[in-house]
């Protein structure tokens, strides 16, 4: 059971493409799990820059070294464009430790 | 939707290609590059930066079975939003997990927020249709691509 509202990062390689095609995507796994969120969205850059970030949501397949170093909670959303929601969703819970 | 955007500003059939053939990733991404550039969306610098982009993050950019959107960051080179759009006649692997081969790519450039957001908007409708990488690459010739993006245009502002 998460309570509080989640600051989540969306991030991709260039800040703006990839990550703005799959937002609404993003925002409807949120949803189905029943959360309270705020997404922000932003290049994989910015990430060490933005405070009290409680997950990463990226549309990388594999996360570059530093961003695992920050050690946030972060999901890969690149099968969302083909649709797959309950992977995704299996993932955030995991990644936020979510127990049911 | 307002008038400004339209699949005619966003497209040039000087920046679409069919059946090219090359046997690599980077090749594809750098002709879809060089496309970008003859419509006029962006100066040279932005063709190396797709390719390098690609190469740092990689094959994000191949988003869902057979198609990939290779693009860099507007500040390395974008001078207009727009896209190109290359058909392979040979398909070519980009070492994705799930969704290779790839044997289109529509090259992205963005550079102005508004015409972006809604280009963004209209590419997301167009990946959701399983049918949209086939019925492209079906096409013979770039007219038949262009009229087939119109047609595309036509259904997106009906539902939305």
């Amino acid at each position: 059971m998460i309570d509080k509202q989640l600051k989540v990062m969306l991030v991709c390689g260039s800040g703006i493409a990839s990550s703005s095609m799959i937002l609404p995507q993003c925002e409807r796994c949120l949803d189905e799990l029943g959360y309270s969120y705020k997404i922000i969205k932003g290049s994989f850059k910015e990430i060490k820059d933005t405070p009290n970030i409680d997950l990463v949501l990226a549309t990388l397949l594999t996360m570059p070294d530093f961003i695992k170093e920050l050690n946030i909670p972060t999901v890969s959303v690149a099968k969302l464009f083909s649709g797959d929601r309950e992977n995704v969703k299996a993932a955030i819970k995991k990644a936020l430790n979510d127990e049911d | 939707m307002d008038n400004n955007y339209c699949v005619e500003n966003l497209i040039s059939t000087e920046s679409i290609e069919v059946g090219f053939l090359c046997d690599n990733k980077n090749d594809a991404i750098r002709k879809a590059g060089e496309l970008l550039l003859q419509g006029g969306f962006v100066k040279e610098t932005y063709i190396n930066a797709m390719i390098k982009t690609c190469e740092e993050l990689g094959p994000y950019i191949v988003l869902i079975p057979g198609f990939a959107m290779p693009h860099a960051r507007s500040e390395e080179g974008a001078l207009k939003t727009g896209i190109s759009i290359l058909t392979l006649a040979k398909p070519v692997i980009f070492d994705h997990p799930d969704n290779d081969p790839v044997r289109l790519l529509i090259g992205l450039s963005s550079y102005d927020n508004d015409a972006h957001m809604k280009l963004i908007s209209f590419l997301s409708n167009l990946i959701m249709d399983s049918s949209f990488v086939d019925e492209i690459t079906s096409c013979a010739t770039k007219d038949e691509v262009f009229s087939r993006m119109l047609e595309y245009e036509k259904n997106y502002r009906k539902d939305n």
